[in-house]
This record gives structure tokens, sequence and C-alpha cells, in this order.
């Protein structure tokens, strides 16, 4: 796959699912509707996962800035930064995020997601052996 | 000597490498500093004992800021800078509307003024990063015509 984009992919995953979550917490914590509602609703600290799904959300409008790039091999280190954040607090507080709310299959899912775009991104950021010889042959003459 | 383009470039990019410093510096402190919090029940952050949700957020919305001080470095060292001061400022301007959304909620530990205060100033920083990054070019001089 063009690693072009495979940036977007994933910008417009973080800018979909940043962007849902974020407008859940706040459904939840003011209307007690919605997913979140169980554990969102009036909860004093709701601020801060709102505020972290409004991030992940900004910080994919940043990748999708990084696909139009020539260069691209920063943008794919940062998505592998952003994943191994969202993805390993995931994992670090499992039963507390997901089970509270009854949701462990999701948070398999979306966890799952979150490493296969730390390892396509890690991939994709490690240059290409083939490419670097394609550019350093025509030096050799 | 530098003309009005190339040092407001300078200006530019140093502002980006001033806030990514920042920014890297204070998140990774106060990550520090809300596990602590979380995990003893003392301290400033020492609420989040009884709140484990509202630190998982803290905790992914503090190295997700992190990252974004990564980003902004980043792109301090890109020829274009004018998009990384608008990604500076979105990203203090989603904890700054969440500041104003959930006021009444925060409003209790006391931190609605200064959160305010730390985030229009990293915008203000931003802005003047923003508008620097937009001067042209100085046009290139005509050339003389030689008089052999």
């Amino acid at each position: 796959m063009n690693t072009s984009r495979l940036l977007r992919i994933n910008a417009a995953f973080l800018m979909l699912m940043g962007g849902a979550a974020a407008a859940a917490d706040a459904i939840g914590h003011f209307f007690a509707k919605g997913p979140l509602a169980p554990v969102m609703f009036r909860a004093p600290l709701a601020i801060s996962s709102f505020e972290a799904h409004l991030l992940a959300a900004l910080l994919g409008t940043v990748l999708w800035t990084g696909a139009r790039q020539p260069d691209r091999r920063q943008f794919h280190i940062l998505a592998t930064a952003i994943h191994v954040v969202l993805g390993g607090s995931n994992l670090l507080f499992f039963d507390r995020a997901f089970g509270a709310l009854d949701m462990r299959l999701f948070g398999v899912v979306i966890t799952a997601c979150h490493f296969a775009f730390v390892l396509s991104q890690t991939v994709a950021a490690i240059p290409r052996l083939g490419a670097a010889t394609a550019v350093t042959t025509p030096l050799a003459h | 000597m530098l003309d009005l383009h190339e040092k407001s470039t300078r200006i530019s990019k140093t502002v980006l490498r001033l806030h990514s410093s920042l920014l890297i510096a204070a998140t990774l402190a106060l990550t520090t500093a809300s596990g602590l919090g979380y995990m003893s029940g003392s301290g400033q952050f020492g609420m989040l004992h009884s709140e484990p949700i509202g630190y998982i957020g803290l905790f992914q919305a503090y190295l997700l800021m992190t990252t974004m001080g990564v980003a902004l470095w980043l792109g301090s060292t890109m020829v274009k800078t004018r998009p990384w001061h608008l990604i500076g400022i979105l990203g203090h301007a989603a904890p700054l509307a969440a500041n104003f959304l959930f006021w009444r909620e925060i409003e209790r530990y006391g931190i609605t003024h200064a959160g305010i205060a730390i985030h229009v100033s990293m915008i203000a920083l931003e802005l003047s990063g923003l508008l620097l990054s937009r001067l042209p070019a100085a046009p290139e001089p005509a050339a003389v015509p030689s008089r052999a």
C-alpha cells in the first residue's frame, strides 16, 4: 500500500473515532445518554476524557497534513507514537475503562486497531533498502 | 545581513521550538505528578485516586500533548511553518474549549483560571509565530543594466 494512503486511513480513523468518542463523552456527561453515560454522567473529571479524544482527532488532522508531504517518514514515526500512547493506555487500564462500561469486546477490537497501526506505521517508517539503493546507484557513475 | 523574511522565518521556527519544549517538559511533569496522585491519593492530584476514569483520560491527554510537542518540533524543521502554528493553536483550543464546557465541574478544583491563562498565552505565542510566517519573501533585486 502507498504510505500516503496508510497515513490518510490512519488520520481518518483518529478523526472519526476521536471525534465520535469526544461527542459521546459530552453527551454522556451532560445528558446521561449514549454508550459512555454510565461512567461520564456528572463525573467531575469527564473533561479529561473529552480532551484526550479531542486531541486524538486533532492529531488525525496532523497526519492528514503529513500525508501530502513528499517526505513522510517522520509522520509515520509520529503516528506510531500516537498509537503507542492510545493503545498502551487501553492495555494499561483495560478493566477500569472497558470493564466498567461492559464494553470489553469493543475494547479488544479498538486496542487491536491501535497496535495494527503501530505495526504498519513502524514498517512504513523503516527506510526501504531498495529505495536507498535506487538513490545511491547514480552516484556510482 | 538577514532580510526580513529570513528573520521572521527564524523567529517562527524558534516560536515552534519554544512551545514544543514547554509542552514536552510540562506534560511529562504533569503525567508523573498525576500518576503519583492516582497511586497515593495525596498531593495536588490526590483526587484522582477516587476518580480512575478521570485519571485514564488525563494520562492519555497529557501524553497526547507530549506527542503534539514532538510534532511541533518536527514542524520547526520544515520549510513551511504556517500549518504547524495552526496546529499549535488548535492543540490549545481543544482543552480551552473543554475548560469552558466543563467549567462547573472543574471549578471545584480551582484550576479554571490557571488553565485559561496557560492555554491563552500559548495561543498568543503561536499567533505571533503564525503572523511572522505569513511575511512574504523579499523580491529578487532587479537586474541593473551594465554600462559596458
